[in-house]
């Protein structure tokens, strides 16, 4: 009887997701358009399953489910190793829908989200890389959004722009993917999820294209980044667990010197170490959720979340990678995979960069003064 | 002490070494091709093409095998000339000498080699013309490198190889594989063990890419079925190759290890980390690296102290102890400290697009995207010749005396 790990949001949704996810990973080995194409399929079925509806009202069609549904999904993927972008295609695209004021309307994009009749990728501009200009009752849209998360082929860009000059500020504008002068390009992330850069050559939006600016977009822009990080750990738990398995098992099974590797105390001590380190981040994860129940969780919960994430999951991919020796390596094997997941989710959203400045601008100098 | 100038750090600077300091310096400036300076400088994956330009620059000038014996064209170095002159060229940007040739097969063949294998091979590697890998390890040989499988049977002239190698670095550039095979599994398994010339073009040998998790191509499976040998291509007496492996091994344990490129991989990840994170908003985080950075530097004066150390030790023929032992298994641990502060600059930025980049792409851009694919490819560094863990397991041996 080995280590089995248990799913912090057991349940339908988890075990689906695994399932499907499992029938993808096996069939993906490598970089690249291979990930591309395996991925679409993912989201088909993935929209089958109903994933884009959980988070969307039952007024337009949907569930009417909530986070911690979504988490049960992040974690299936993360113990099959799949990586989709669920925070941005199953909250964030249906949060900021949902601040339009016809947006449970019959035929509204939000209804034809749930029903997945459209598949809407959200495109985050934050730097100035984006221009927003007036003409007459029209907008005209020219620049770039790069590293946009995306499965599937979008029918509809959401597209978030933090600094526009015809606004004066934040706003979201909805762009159709075949609109003339929108050009995209696909390449795999370092965890092979494929994401794009979207280029904007005077593409022009009419008004009811816009819908939301200012501070609500802002403000909802935030709980999607605090959301992201709450669901991203719910995968990270997946992976992680599903790490260890594989690396004991690996071990029971690797003989050198005719003896299983798995009888090597310092291996069974690196093994050890990876656990304990999953199992405290699990608790967190745990607690972040408990406190996610009516509202998102203070912005310090989350940006300590962020950084136990990012380490732990430093520490169990560099340990999984050496505990397989050279096999681990390598693309095809599951644990390598993996281990580039976990490498990859620390990057998200903002990363230890921005996350433990911020935890640490809320610890200390509060405590100052 | 300034790891940015080893000129101050001591020891290596005779008013003699300062003078050849400068002539390799203006040597590597005037010869090394531009294109192979610039790959060095962003720590882009290096292939035969760089390897074997500075290979062909230094064969020109007579520096073709500085740790060679004269009489097989080496430059007749000291150990401390032949590691100034290896800090000055990493300090200028030229690659390390490819090590399978000048290093390996090469030392093998004027140790254990026939005159005619020595006229045959010899020229080929010091002019860069014939490029080598190492056919060793094998699905089931890893750690356990003795327990290899791949058969070679004697007929008349010739042996006949069936067997498969794994983890053979760059064999899908390279012109021969030395390779270690088995043909005698009567005794003890290190006693069967016979090290073959083969030339990868044979018929019967094929080569298959193996993906790593860094994006870059190194390593490769290669498959001998029924390849023919002849037994002109034996290096020495069959079943001895375990003691010429043996031989290689205690060769490797004085030497540069490497030193002078970490020192500029961490000069790399210096400006790295000045570049990404500059500005106010950014201060806590820049502070984090700079604190590892500067533990690094402290780590890192202690190895290039510890690498002429050994060579002065050697030098006087002083035991080297567990000291040897020691400094590779500090170096493969620090270099993937070092790669990891440049991943934490550049991640942010650089885990979504660095695979996205496309082939031409401008230097800096190539330098920042580099320390992730480089920060995957050094996870290696601890595995690839003798993992960490075998390591330790020696140099317990020699501390505790068994």
């Amino acid at each position: 009887m080995t280590f089995t790990a248990q799913a912090l949001f057991p349940g339908d949704i988890h075990d689906s997701a695994f399932r499907l996810g499992g029938d993808v990973a096996k069939r993906t080995s490598s970089h690249g358009a291979d990930a591309l194409s395996l991925t679409r399929d993912a989201w088909n079925i993935a929209a089958t399953l109903g994933w884009p509806a959980l988070l969307v009202g039952e007024e337009a069609g949907g569930v009417g489910g909530g986070l911690h549904d979504l988490a049960g999904v992040s974690e299936g993927c993360g113990r099959a190793g799949l990586s989709l972008p669920l925070t941005s295609m199953c909250y964030a695209a249906q949060r900021l829908l949902a601040l339009s004021t016809d947006s449970s309307a019959e035929g509204s994009l939000l209804s034809q989200l749930a029903s997945g009749d459209a598949i809407v990728a959200v495109a985050h501009a934050q730097a100035n890389t984006m221009k927003v200009a007036q003409k007459g009752f029209s907008y005209v849209l020219t620049g770039e959004i790069t590293g946009v998360a995306t499965a599937g082929t979008p029918t509809h860009y959401l597209l978030s722009i933090d600094h526009a000059e015809a606004f004066e500020g934040a706003v979201l504008v909805c762009v159709r993917a075949d609109a003339p002068g929108l050009t995209t390009r696909y390449y795999p992330r370092l965890d092979a999820q494929p994401q794009s850069d979207l280029t904007f050559d005077e593409v022009v939006v009419d008004a009811e294209a816009v819908l939301a600016k200012g501070q609500a977009l802002t403000a909802a822009m935030a709980e999607i980044e605090s959301a992201g990080i709450l669901l991203e750990a719910a995968e990270v738990i997946g992976v992680m667990g599903r790490l260890i398995e594989a690396t004991i098992e690996y071990l029971l099974e690797r003989k050198q010197f005719a003896t299983a590797l798995s009888t090597f105390q310092v291996l069974r001590h690196q093994v050890v170490d990876m656990y304990v380190a999953y199992e405290n981040l699990r608790a967190l994860v745990q607690a972040a959720f408990d406190e996610a129940i009516e509202a998102l969780p203070a912005q310090r919960t989350v940006s300590l979340l962020k950084i136990a994430v990012g380490r732990s999951g430093r520490f169990l991919a560099e340990t999984a990678i050496q505990l397989h020796g050279g096999m681990g390596m390598t693309e095809e094997l599951l644990a390598a995979r993996l281990s580039r997941r976990l490498l990859m989710a620390e990057f998200e959203r903002g990363g230890t960069t921005r996350h433990l400045t911020l935890a640490a601008d809320a610890t200390f100098n509060n405590a100052r003064s | 002490m300034d790891i940015s100038n080893m000129d101050t750090v001591s020891a290596l600077n005779t008013p003699e070494e300062h003078s050849f300091r400068e002539e390799v310096a203006a040597f590597a400036q005037a010869n090394c091709p531009a294109e192979v300076r610039a790959a060095v400088a962003s720590n882009a994956k290096l292939t035969r093409k760089e390897y074997s330009a500075w290979q062909k620059a230094l064969y020109q000038r007579g520096w073709a095998a500085p740790g060679w014996p004269v009489e097989y064209g080496g430059t007749g170095w000291d150990l401390r000339q032949r590691y100034v002159f290896e800090e000055v060229a990493a300090a200028n940007n030229c690659p390390p000498q490819y090590h399978h040739g000048i290093g390996h097969i090469g030392p093998v063949l004027m140790e254990f080699g026939s005159k005619e294998q020595k006229e045959r091979f010899l020229p080929g590697i010091l002019n860069g013309t014939d490029w080598w890998c190492q056919g060793y390890s094998e699905p089931g040989a890893g750690s356990d490198l003795a327990s290899l499988k791949t058969q070679a049977v004697l007929t008349d002239d010739h042996y006949v190889v069936n067997g498969q190698k794994v983890w053979t670095s760059h064999a899908h550039e390279a012109d021969l594989m030395y390779t270690l095979v088995r043909t005698d599994s009567s005794g003890r398994k290190q006693e069967g063990i016979t090290l073959l010339l083969i030339p990868l073009d044979t018929p019967g040998v094929s080569i298959r890419p193996i993906q790593t998790i860094d994006g870059w191509h190194h390593v490769n499976e290669v498959f001998l079925d029924n390849v023919v040998v002849p037994v002109a291509n034996r290096v020495g007496e069959e079943g001895k190759a375990w003691g010429y492996a043996k031989y290689l091994l205690d060769r490797e344990r004085v030497g540069a290890s490497a030193v002078p490129q970490l020192v500029q991989l961490l000069k790399g990840a210096q400006r790295a980390v000045a570049q990404q994170l500059g500005g106010v908003a950014l201060t806590r985080a820049r502070h984090a690296l700079e604190e590892r950075l500067l533990y690094a530097e402290a780590d890192l004066i202690g190895v290039r102290e510890l690498a002429v150390k050994a060579i002065d030790d050697a030098k006087h023929g002083r035991p080297l102890g567990s000291r040897p032992s020691a400094l590779k298994l500090k170096c493969s641990e620090l270099s993937q400290d070092i790669v990891a502060i440049g991943l934490d600059a550049v991640g942010q930025d650089m885990a979504p697009r660095f695979l996205g980049l496309g082939s031409d792409i401008a230097p800096e851009l190539a330098f920042e995207a580099n320390w992730v694919h480089n920060y995957l490819f050094y996870r290696s560094k601890t595995i690839a010749g003798g993992t960490s863990e075998i390591l330790r397991n020696v140099i317990a041996r020699e501390l505790f005396g068994a």
